[in-house]
């Protein structure tokens, strides 16, 4: 029995400990990099901290933000942090809270969850601390927490889209769409391409609208059973480029041809994709736009200017010309 | 001759006998979805249902070791994203030629495999745990080497590993029906075989008889290591990418395939054949579901539902000594 | 004829915590049967095991033919020909009966596989050899146990042993397998096996055995010729006291019928079994191995259901459904395999021989400690159980402590009928002649009890009267003057039925 507790309270210390350490390695890294970017800033007017609190960095489109993020405040010589909690609302909850301690000039966050940070927005009004949300917005009841919204116009990019798709196809046909209704984003670019399909939209059939996840290994088998169910379809609209990239797999598995990809995102990945010819057509998001505005709109702020509570910067059909000039990377 | 043909049909009449409630269970799925669905039963979305189910195959198949070994092996989804992650990252970011990718892939996965053999022989850690930290590690070494990114890869002849034909036949389905063979004799008719038995079944007697106990549970974790790595680089030749978010829960469909197959959970017990239909079972259900339309979330309360009145099946034919056991552990 | 086999020379070994061996002594002449004696946790499966290189010695040296060895592994000692009998069966459950025999030596084909069809076939021979009529493909798990002790036979004489070892080989053997036993001993003599004949049925031992060495705690007593000892000298040699009242039987008063079964009734395992028990009173179930005594307990004990036939608990019909219920009713039983059915193993001592009475011992929803070691202490003390601690873990006891754990266990729980099934199963002498006087003493205060058991002096000595069970009937009810061990085997083989 004794045995027993000694050895859980073992594991007890030796986890208590991990976190610990975990943390205390997480905020010296911090506290180095706070440190590095004063000692490098300039001497010239004021300097400020800002704080990038993304939802995860394990993506391209996180990391262009960091990366345009950390590009503007070195020209500048402020100070910019970013933190991790890679989708866990807790831990972003948490970073939040040190954020809020820290007293950082203002704070750029993606949501892991929209409905899941009230505490944490909360924390930094306290601080007085002005929140710019980017990218995913949080739900309308915690709107007033944060001073502005900036997204891509993914209504757009799916209404775009969905231009495109009757442009190709004027004589219409099946389709399918894969979607992820999970994300209030990915939701909208679904709506804006039914309403990008427009007065044609009866010539169209969606024949399939499965959860691909917007994930590439989840959508692939899906898009199997599709074609296999629907020998006619003519095109798949995925909500973005890994789900998009499924269903072209599963299109060149098959062995068809003549049935097209329509995307939206225009990651590296789906640059390579549309001009390689795997996709049809790709509409953009803007990540790094959305990086630049948001550092200008938070300067803006703390000059005293006002600001516009959301600002949906627009998307836009990615053409050969800018896929390839712009290849590797985001825009 | 003639021999050799009775000794066919007994196996065939056996394989029957002992997987009659997973069979049933199979007829009545692939029943009611040929009904529902005139696609179903065609041969172009057999085999694509078989190239589908081809990766939990290989994944089972090692599961299937592990569990009659009375183990079970948390890590091997992670494993399938590390090795394609790995694998395609070499080619295309550190330029390594095509062989030496996929045999440092294949190494990789296997050195994981053997890693969680050891710390379960030598050091009697719960497999649970050790394949649970490899988990972790293995994921962690897909992100940190990708950075998170997913790496296209349009290297044709790698590309022909998962996506080629010989003849009609879909590699993906080449590979598993090799596999499948080489696993029954393994099983079945090897001195090996009867040692994984003997060892999940009672290790203290297996020990008693002179069996390597030690030497059989490194190489059956290596085994199952080998093949998760295998159905990563499979995978990643598929999707025509390396992507370090892949393999989310694979080790749960590989457990479910083989519980439905009758292996038992506290080892000693299983068979190839029957994984093999569990395989099936999970596959079909997905693939029928998403021909018909149905929405993901509820697939989800479809297969759950079919898995457990399948395990209940199978329970019921062996009642009595389902009692019994409970029995025992009553006293 | 004295050529020495095997030599074993002040032989010592420690486990942490307990000196199992302190300096044995053995050895072993060529075609001789050399018994080993001694009481619970002596050592005697100890030094059987670093014969069999499962264990290392500390210290001490093997000599097998004149030639000093080592005994690094399993492997070892069956290439010197040592083949084991291990007191607790340890076959691969779901591995068939060949599979087992040939476990860790299977013969491979040309194709580098296991050659099934040689394995089979020479499986079934030996079976054959030794009268036993046995599909060698049948998993291991559908045997009965003596079906299994017999495997393990087969098993242990199948590797052209030169030195046999057995190991309590008859703890779960009737009178008839015992008999069949004995002849492949003699069989096995003649051919110059030399064979170590570990048991505690004292009458085996004068009937087989050539000599005999008794250790006690882990210490050399002494060697003597069979033919030149006696019962009584090897029992105080063994406990260090002289026995006197082996089976304590006094007489007790005999009040109510405690339990009345009419006509019980499972298809195909037992048939109209009807029979009743008072308080005070000791019924005897005494029967071939396989004849269903076991399942007719567990039937009434409500561990498997029965098809037809009513039960009474103090002339109130029950409808005992589960072993839940039969505890509540104050119904305990201790199961025949103590190692499958009657234990935790990997739990300690104290878990276990309080496991079935927490409900007395609970205030509430939680567990009195103070109240739980006490019950601990009692029944350690009682039934004067070896253990170092009672943290220990039950599978560190030897087989019969473990036997007298099972036993604490159920009468911790105070019931009101107590079927004991084996209750002496692997219990060493002292042991033994100690959880009589307990059988008695319980019964004195006017507890019921049911005694299952295949060793007839014990059988006879304990019981008021006796119920022979011959293929799942009970064919004849004997009174105490008629309990003789012929009047038994000729009703349990069939005999006696006119
Ligand atoms: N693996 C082990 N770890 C710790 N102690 C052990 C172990 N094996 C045996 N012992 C202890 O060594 C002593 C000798 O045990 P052993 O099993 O040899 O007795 P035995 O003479 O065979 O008794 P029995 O007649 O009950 O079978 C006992 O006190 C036992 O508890
Ligand atoms: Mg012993």
């Amino acid at each position: 029995m004794l045995k027993k507790v000694l050895a859980i309270t073992a594991c007890l210390i030796l986890l208590v400990s991990l976190m610990a350490g975990c943390a205390a390695s997480a905020t010296t890294s911090t506290a180095a990099a706070t440190e590095a970017a004063t000692t490098t800033a300039a001497a010239e007017g004021k300097t400020y901290s800002f704080a990038f609190l993304p939802n995860t960095q394990n993506n391209t489109f996180q990391s262009a933000m960091n990366d345009t993020f950390k590009k503007l405040a070195e020209e500048k010589g402020y100070n910019y942090v970013c933190l991790d909690p890679d989708y866990d609302v807790n831990m972003q909850l948490n970073q939040m809270a040190d954020v809020a301690n820290q007293k950082f000039d203002a704070v750029f966050v993606i949501p892991v969850d929209s409905a899941g940070i009230r505490q944490g927005l909360e924390g930094l009004k306290a601080k007085n601390i002005p929140v710019i949300n980017v990218d995913t917005p949080v739900i309308d009841a915690d709107l007033e927490l944060v001073k502005t919204v900036i997204a891509t116009d993914c209504f757009m990019a799916g209404e775009l889209i969905g231009q495109q798709l009757v442009k190709d196809l004027p004589e219409g046909g099946d389709i399918a769409i894969l979607d992820f209704p999970e994300n209030e984003s990915c939701v909208d670019r679904v709506n804006g391409f039914l309403k990008g399909l427009g007065d044609n939209a009866n010539k169209y059939k969606i024949v399939a609208q499965q959860n691909g996840k917007a994930a590439l290994d989840a959508s692939l088998p899906i898009a199997e059973d599709i074609l296999q169910a629907n020998p006619n379809l003519k095109a798949f609209f995925a909500i973005n480029d890994p789900s998009a990239m499924g269903a072209a797999a599963a299109i060149k598995a098959s062995g068809k041809t003549g049935v097209g990809v329509y995307s939206i995102d225009a990651s590296p990945d789906g640059k390579a994709a549309l001009l390689d010819g795997t996709f049809t057509a790709v509409a953009a998001q803007v990540p790094i736009e959305i990086a630049k505005t948001a550092f200008q709109k938070a300067i803006d702020l703390l000059e005293g200017k006002t600001i516009e509570p959301e600002i949906f910067l627009p998307s836009h059909l990615m053409t050969k010309e800018e896929a390839t000039a712009t290849a590797g990377q985001w825009q | 001759m003639k021999k050799n043909e009775k000794f066919s049909n007994s196996m065939a009449v056996d394989v029957v006998r002992s997987n009659l409630g997973i069979i049933a269970v199979l007829l009545l799925i692939g029943i009611a979805l040929s009904l529902l669905s005139d696609v179903f039963l065609t041969y172009d979305n057999l085999i694509s249902v078989f190239r589908q189910i081809s990766n939990n195959m290989y994944l089972a198949l090692g599961m299937t070791l592990v569990m009659i070994l009375g183990g079970i092996d948390l890590s091997v989804g992670s494993i399938v994203a590390m090795c394609g992650t790995l694998t395609v990252g070499l080619m295309v970011t550190n330029g390594v030629p095509m062989v030496l990718a996929i045999s440092l892939g294949l190494l990789i996965g296997t050195a994981a495999g053997f890693i969680n053999g050891m710390l379960v022989a030598m050091f009697r850690v719960p497999s649970f745990i050790v394949t649970l930290s490899m988990m972790n590690v293995a994921k962690g070494i897909a992100y940190v080497y990708s950075g998170g990114r997913s790496t296209r890869i349009m290297n044709s002849s790698f590309n022909v590993i998962g996506t080629g034909y010989i003849g009609f036949l879909p590699l993906p389905i080449l590979y598993m029906i090799i596999m499948i063979v080489i696993f029954s004799i393994l099983l079945n008719y090897s001195k090996f075989g009867t040692y994984i038995f003997a060892v999940g079944g009672n290790r203290e007697s297996a020990h008693l008889s002179g069996v390597p106990i030690k030497k059989v549970e490194i190489i059956v974790f290596t085994i199952a290591g080998f093949l998760a790595a295998f159905a990563g680089i499979i995978l990643s030749s598929r999707m025509y990418s390396g992507q370090p978010s892949v393999g989310e829960g694979y080790e749960l469909d590989a457990i479910a395939a083989c519980v439905l197959g009758g292996v038992s959970m506290s080892g000693g017990v299983g068979r190839i054949s029957g994984t093999i239909f569990g395989v099936m079972v999970i596959g079909i259900i997905s693939n029928g579901l998403n021909l018909m339309n149905v929405s993901s979330y509820w697939q989800l309360i479809v297969k759950g539902f079919i898995i457990m009145i399948a395990v209940l099946i199978d329970t019921q034919k062996g009642r009595q000594n389902f009692v019994t056991k409970l029995l025992a552990r009553k006293y | 004829m004295h050529q020495k086999v095997l030599e074993m020379k002040n032989i010592e070994k420690s486990f942490s915590g307990t000196h199992a061996l302190r300096g044995i002594n053995f050895d072993l002449e060529l075609g001789e049967v050399h018994a080993l004696l001694g009481e619970n946790g002596a050592g005697k499966s100890t030094l059987i095991k670093i014969l069999g290189g499962i264990h290392r010695p500390d210290s001490g040296t093997i000599v097998i033919s004149g030639t000093e060895v080592k005994m690094e592994n399993v492997h070892a000692a069956q290439k010197h020909g040592i083949g084991i009998i291990h007191q607790e069966i340890v076959l691969v459950p779901y591995l068939s009966v060949a599979a087992n025999i040939f476990l860790g030596r299977e013969p491979l084909n040309r194709f580098g596989l296991k050659d099934i069809n040689l394995i089979n076939s020479r499986a079934t021979e030996m079976v054959r050899e030794l009268g036993l009529n046995l599909d060698v493909r049948k998993p291991v798990v559908e045997l009965t146990i003596a079906q299994q002790q017999m495997v393990e036979i087969i098993k242990a004489i199948s590797f052209n042993v030169k030195i046999l070892v057995m190991d309590e080989p008859t703890s779960s053997l009737s009178e008839e397998e015992v008999d069949k036993l004995f002849e492949i001993i003699g069989r096995l003599k003649k051919a110059d096996v030399s064979i170590i004949y570990i048991s505690h049925r004292m009458e085996e031992l004068f009937k087989i055995s050539d000599r005999i060495t008794v250790i006690r705690d882990g210490t050399y007593v002494g060697t003597k010729k069979t033919t030149e000892t006696k019962h009584d000298e090897l029992v105080s040699m063994m406990v260090g006291r002289s026995l006197k009242n082996f089976y304590t039987r006094t007489e007790c008063e005999i009040g109510e019928v405690v339990l009345a079964v009419d006509k019980l009734t499972k298809n195909g395992v037992f048939k109209n079994v009807s029979f009743q028990v008072r308080s005070g009173e000791i019924l005897g179930f005494s029967g071939l191995i396989g004849s269903g005594r076991s399942e007719i307990m567990t039937a009434i004990f409500g561990g498997i259901p029965f098809d037809n036939g009513d039960v009474y608990l103090q002339n109130k019909k029950v409808r005992i459904r589960s072993t839940k219920q039969a505890t509540d009713f104050g119904i305990g039983m201790v199961p025949e395999d103590r190692k499958k059915q009657g234990l935790m193993l990997n739990n300690t001592v104290g878990f276990n021989l309080t496991l079935a009475s927490l409900k007395y011992l609970a205030k509430g929803f939680l567990v009195s400690t103070s109240k739980k070691k006490n019950v601990i202490q009692k029944y350690l003390q009682d039934l004067r159980i070896k253990t170092s601690s009672a943290d220990a873990l039950v599978s560190s006891l030897s087989g019969g402590n473990q036997q007298k754990v099972v036993l604490g266990k159920w009468l911790a729980t105070k019931p009101k009928l107590l079927i004991l099934d084996e209750p002496t199963r692997g219990v060493d002498v002292g042991a033994k002649s100690e959880i009589y006087a307990i059988i008695n003493q319980l019964a004195s205060e006017g507890i019921a009890i049911i005694l299952v058991s295949s060793e007839l002096p014990e059988i006879i000595n304990m019981s008021d009267s006796v119920c022979v069970v011959r293929n799942g009937q009970i064919v004849k009810q004997l009174g105490r003057t008629e309990l003789t061990q012929e009047n038994i085997m000729l009703y349990a083989t069939g005999g006696g039925i006119a």
